[in-house]
């Protein structure tokens, strides 16, 4: 399994919702012995014995996603059942002394940095992830993105960006690296340098994705670039009706004179260009979870919604 | 939302990419869920929609054709699927 597969999974179980869109390719999650006997942990109802048990797993069993995913569930019990925070502290900076596995380090360094909020623990905080073993990409561009969204010790947010560019081995880990780092300019209100790593994020993306967009057209029409804010604003609203991209290209449209006449062609264009690029969707059959299975196969008799989800 | 849309005559799926049974059905039992839910346990998620992250909703014609794809979750997101999806129904069959 990549290990990207484990970390989107790990972080929609800690029921977050992350900014940055990371590629995360789902792969088979094959049962193996150490994930059984961790389930079984995780099902324990007493929190201090199942924080002991958790902690004797990690202890016991070697490297991987089961003891990443053995962090994770010691940390919620730690800090969200049993609001022992400075108990999940103790342990934390003692398994950063002893962790190597890149990803089970970001982990900890995730939880570590969730029960952080001052600027000053924060900057310590990233400055041993910085310094220290080196941790899974996400991380670094995880706190940095929080830290851009917040608009927080930016200075540090970028050191923490270019560690994950450097460490990014997919291109769409690397485009999402990227963007946030254009977003970090976008929060110094270095709005060229913004469009600068914007405009590259976009050109890594296989097909386009909002949210990069979005960042652009904000860049850009903050750099004065009202063409290239157009530009982008049209491409996301081929993608979906966002109604900021609406709102954005309505007031664009005003400025520029636009007739009634001009911007029903627009939108006749829109849908067009919507058309033209959607690709058609594959068929398959699946399990329901109340039984039997479920026949998905275009033609259809209904507009279909589907959603993907990671339960957690 | 889903059952605004039932009545409307779309079809809406929920399909667990982790194909977490266990998990699933706890989540359908502890929330009183009516909606249909599907395990991928083919990796239609990876090998056939290239998917980046959850959640990720997608709305497809009755062509077969995704003409909207969301990834994320967004303030004002429902009443924009009930838009896209209003816009899809007055398309002749």
């Amino acid at each position: 399994m990549r290990s990207g597969l484990w970390i989107l999974i790990v972080v929609i179980i800690a029921g977050l919702v992350v900014g940055t869109l990371l590629k995360q390719r789902l792969e088979k999650m094959e049962m193996s012995g150490e994930f059984s006997k961790l389930q079984e942990i995780t099902q324990i109802e007493d929190p201090q014995v199942k924080i002991s048990r958790l902690k004797q797993f990690i202890a016991e069993e070697p490297p991987g996603r089961e003891r990443q995913y053995a962090y994770r569930a010691l940390a919620s019990e730690m800090i969200q059942t049993v609001k022992d925070t400075s108990g999940f502290e103790n342990f934390a900076q003692t398994a950063l002394d002893k962790e190597d596995d890149p990803s089970s380090l970001a982990m900890i360094y995730y939880w570590l940095y969730k029960i952080r909020s001052d600027s000053s623990s924060v900057r310590k905080l990233a400055g041993s992830l910085l310094e220290g073993k080196e941790a899974a990409s996400w991380i670094y561009n995880y706190i940095s993105w929080d830290l851009a969204e917040k608009s927080q010790d930016l200075d540090i947010a970028l050191d923490l960006c270019d560690r994950a560019i450097e460490l990014a081995t997919e291109r769409m880990d690397s485009a999402s690296y990227i963007d946030t780092k254009g977003w970090i300019f976008f929060r110094q209100g270095n709005y060229d340098e913004a469009v600068k790593y914007l405009e590259t994020a976009v050109s890594l993306l296989e097909e386009p994705e909002e949210e990069i967009l979005r960042h652009l057209a904000y860049a850009s029409l903050a750099a004065g670039d009202g063409d290239k804010a157009f530009k982008t604003f049209k491409s996301i609203l081929i993608l979906g009706e966002y109604d900021y991209a609406r709102s954005a290209l309505d007031s664009l449209m005003t400025a520029r004179g636009y007739t009634p006449q001009q911007r029903k062609q627009f939108d006749e264009a829109i849908w067009k260009e919507r058309m033209a690029s959607a690709r058609f969707a594959d068929a398959f059959t699946l399990p329901m979870l109340s039984g039997g299975n479920y026949e998905f196969k275009p033609p259809l008799d209904e507009v279909t919604v589907i959603n993907f989800t990671a339960p957690g | 939302m889903h059952r605004e849309l039932d009545d409307q005559g779309v079809d809406i799926v929920v399909i667990d990419a982790t194909n977490s049974r266990d998990l699933m059905e706890k989540i359908v039992r502890d929330d009183s869920l009516t909606l249909r839910i599907l395990l991928d346990d083919k990796q239609i998620a990876d090998k056939n929609y290239n998917l980046m992250a959850t959640p990720t909703t997608l709305i497809v014609d009755r062509g077969g054709r995704i003409v909207f794809k969301h990834i994320g979750f967004s303030p004002g997101m429902e009443e924009m699927l009930t838009k896209e999806i209003q816009e899809l129904l007055k398309l002749p069959t």
